[in-house]
């Protein structure tokens, strides 16, 4: 594909997106989650709603970034930043 | 990723959809099938074509449930309804253990009052219904991850596919047939956009009713959930339902079992009670008379126009607490599911006592909070328990479009490389998956339902059966894709599925105990819809068919002059001469 520059570059791109996309679409319902206060069987639906919006939301913009570093930094540090956050929100699994 | 956001989004599009592709149209092909479920289940249960619908149901139901268990200590009925005209009977008897609840249960003709005791067994719409969420043959949790994880790459694909598009409402109106590559595009493209709502809908919604697999980090499984096949995953109904669930769903289940070895183990209980009979019922009279439990005369009919008349719905199912004594509660349900934002608790209920006074009524309040109450509309969308009849067959059409979204989207990926890439290991094998993929899947199914047929019905195990039927098909569809697919592989295979689906009506009135006549004075409308659609089904496939053989019969691209192409240029008056 000419939208495409090398394989392994790539296939960072796609496991970033996919496995940094899944951490952060968590970490992201997580924190949603802490800021509304839902508990039980809401919490769940809640997370179960959001979660899916935010990791389509997150894939479709790794890939639509030019740059594949851009995209892999991106993902890593909002990763760090967010989970960070969250833990320090005393927040817990 | 360079090219810019339009050209990203075609690659992503193109390869979140590719890889998962085949699942994803077995699972929207078994899906549509599912929004019916039970008229497939009656379809498959030809025993129950000669049921009868009857102005007086209940009259027929309380003298089966009097002549069987006259001293149980509950009564479930399910009416029938416009999706089964069968009546399902659940009684469970005194003293009975807790995890017994559903009871026996017996399925009666509405009109004579019988039992029709020797329905087959079949894996009904069931099967089909399981298969879309869960596959077969390996681990449930396994089946969900790869059906949920395709529904992710599925969603991504939509939503990388709208915006990957232009002019996506100008390419709704535009249709190019004859044209090759071009044609499957815009086939592809009417059959994303004109449902592009539902398949995002019924995309999302299939998600998170996975979610509890999906997310194990939410507790999945252990906190409630999805280990119950019945249920599509969500924890929250399952933890939530109300006690009295299981056995309603019993009564619903009735005509539409599960399994093959629950049905055997209901049948096996019902009929143990039949051989039992007397001695049974005496041991239970000389009980209900120790405890002063004397019948009394309750008129069910006078209550069930009442509950009606206060529901302001039909009643779909009753339930009675120590029948036809002093003490005995009536409980009446209207249809379950009625609205979008059902949810729990969204069945009214009215309850009486022996002597006809309301002792309780209920009505739907809804869900509480706007998180349960957002999720009860989506979920209900998914599910389509909320749908009438007109409603669950446009969601039907929605599936089948969403069907063809994804058959063309595969067909257009093999159709653009045809020329560059034809003979090379990865477009090979995905034009054999194509193959086995989609026509095979069609083949599958039709055998599926001819096995229901053919397979006598007295065989134990049947209903397994006729689910190796469906794999066997596949099976040699994908072995056939595989190794000779170059000799008329779609001509055979849709041929074959076609005429599997054209002859379905006919195995229908043969070997059904009611002819086409008696299912039209009976109004059987669920089964004769179910042979149409199976017409319908086979004049899509042999048009399929017309034009794969039209196409092969015409001259190859090499020996057609190409009109696209100018003529060379004459390279001297002479040769223009000549």
């Amino acid at each position: 594909m000419a939208a495409l520059s090398g394989r392994w570059p790539l296939t960072a791109r796609i496991l970033t997106a996919a496995v940094g996309g899944y951490a952060l679409s968590t970490v992201i319902t997580l924190l949603l989650l802490l800021v509304t206060g839902f508990e039980g069987r809401e919490a769940r639906m809640f997370t179960s709603m959001i979660f899916f919006i935010a990791y389509v939301t997150i894939v479709i913009v790794a890939f639509s970034i030019q740059s594949h570093k851009k995209t892999i930094g991106l993902i890593a540090a909002g990763n760090g930043v967010l989970w960070g956050a969250w833990y320090l929100a005393g927040g817990e699994l | 990723m360079k090219g810019g956001l339009r050209k990203s989004m075609t690659w992503l599009h193109t390869w979140s959809s590719l890889i998962v592709i085949w699942v994803l149209f077995a699972v929207f092909l078994t899906g549509t099938t599912a929004f019916f479920r039970a008229e497939i289940t009656h379809w498959m249960t030809p025993e129950h074509h000669l049921s009868v619908k009857s102005d007086t149901p209940l009259v027929s139901a309380t003298d089966y449930l009097q002549s069987v268990a006259p001293f149980a200590e509950t009564w479930q009925i399910s009416l029938p309804d416009s999706r089964s005209p069968v009546l399902g009977l659940n009684w469970q008897a005194e003293g009975e253990e807790r995890q017994r609840r559903r009871g026996a249960r017996a399925v009666i003709d509405p009109a004579s009052g019988t039992a029709i005791d020797d329905a087959r067994e079949t894996a009904g719409g069931n099967f089909l219904f399981r298969f879309h969420y869960e596959l077969y043959g390996i681990s449930r949790e396994a089946g969900r991850w790869i059906v949920g994880a395709a529904s992710m790459l599925m969603f991504i694909a939509i939503i990388s596919g709208i915006i990957m598009h232009r002019k996506i409402f100008a390419d709704f109106f535009t249709f190019r047939p004859g044209k090759k590559t071009a044609s499957w595009v815009d086939a592809h493209v009417v059959g994303s956009v004109l449902a592009l709502p539902f398949h995002i809908m019924i995309t999302f919604t299939g998600l998170f009713l996975l979610a509890g697999t999906l997310l194990f980090w939410q507790g999945g499984n252990e906190r409630g959930g999805n280990e119950r096949g019945g249920n599509q995953g969500g924890p929250q109904q399952e933890r939530g339902a109300p006690e009295r669930a299981p056995q309603e769903r019993g009564a619903r289940e009735g005509r539409t079992p599960d399994t093959a070895q629950e049905e055997r183990g209901q049948r096996q209980r019902m009929t143990t009670a039949q051989e039992g009979d007397e001695p049974e019922q005496t041991r239970r009279r000389t009980r209900a008379e120790d405890n002063n439990r004397e019948a009394v005369a309750i008129d069910l009919e006078d209550l069930y126009q009442q509950a009606q008349a206060l529901m302001g719905q039909p009643v779909h199912d009753i339930s009675i607490e120590k029948p036809m004594t002093a003490d005995a509660s009536i409980t009446f349900r209207g249809s379950e599911k009625s609205s979008l934002s059902h949810f729990r608790g969204g069945t009214p209920e009215v309850t009486f006592n022996a002597l006809g006074e309301v002792t309780e009524e209920s009505t739907p309040e809804g869900a509480e909070g706007i998180v349960a109450k957002v999720y009860g509309v989506l979920r209900s969308l998914h599910e389509g328990h909320f749908a009438d009849t007109l409603t669950r067959w446009l969601l039907f059409f929605s599936g089948v479009l969403g069907t063809v979204m994804v058959g063309s989207g595969a067909l257009l990926w093999s159709q653009k490389r045809e020329r560059q890439q034809a003979g090379q290991r990865g477009y090979e094998l995905v034009s054999a998956l194509n193959l086995a993929g989609i026509a095979g899947m069609f083949v599958a199914l039709g055998a599926y339902f001819w096995a229901n047929r053919i397979i006598p019905a007295d065989t134990e195990g049947r209903s397994d059966l006729e689910i190796q039927a469906f794999l066997i098909a596949w099976l040699i569809c994908l072995l056939y894709a595989v190794f000779l697919r170059k000799k008329h592989g779609w001509l055979i295979q849709l041929a074959v599925a076609g005429t599997l689906f054209a002859f379905l009506p006919v195995l229908d009135f043969v070997t059904s105990p009611a002819g086409l006549l008696d299912a039209i004075a009976a109004g059987d409308w669920v089964r004769i819809s179910f042979d149409i659609v199976a017409l319908l089904t086979a004049a899509g496939l042999w048009t399929a068919v017309y034009y794969l053989y039209k196409k092969a019969r015409t001259p190859g691209r090499k020996n057609r002059p190409d009109k696209r192409r100018p003529s060379p240029r004459p390279q001297n008056k002479q040769e223009t001469a000549s």
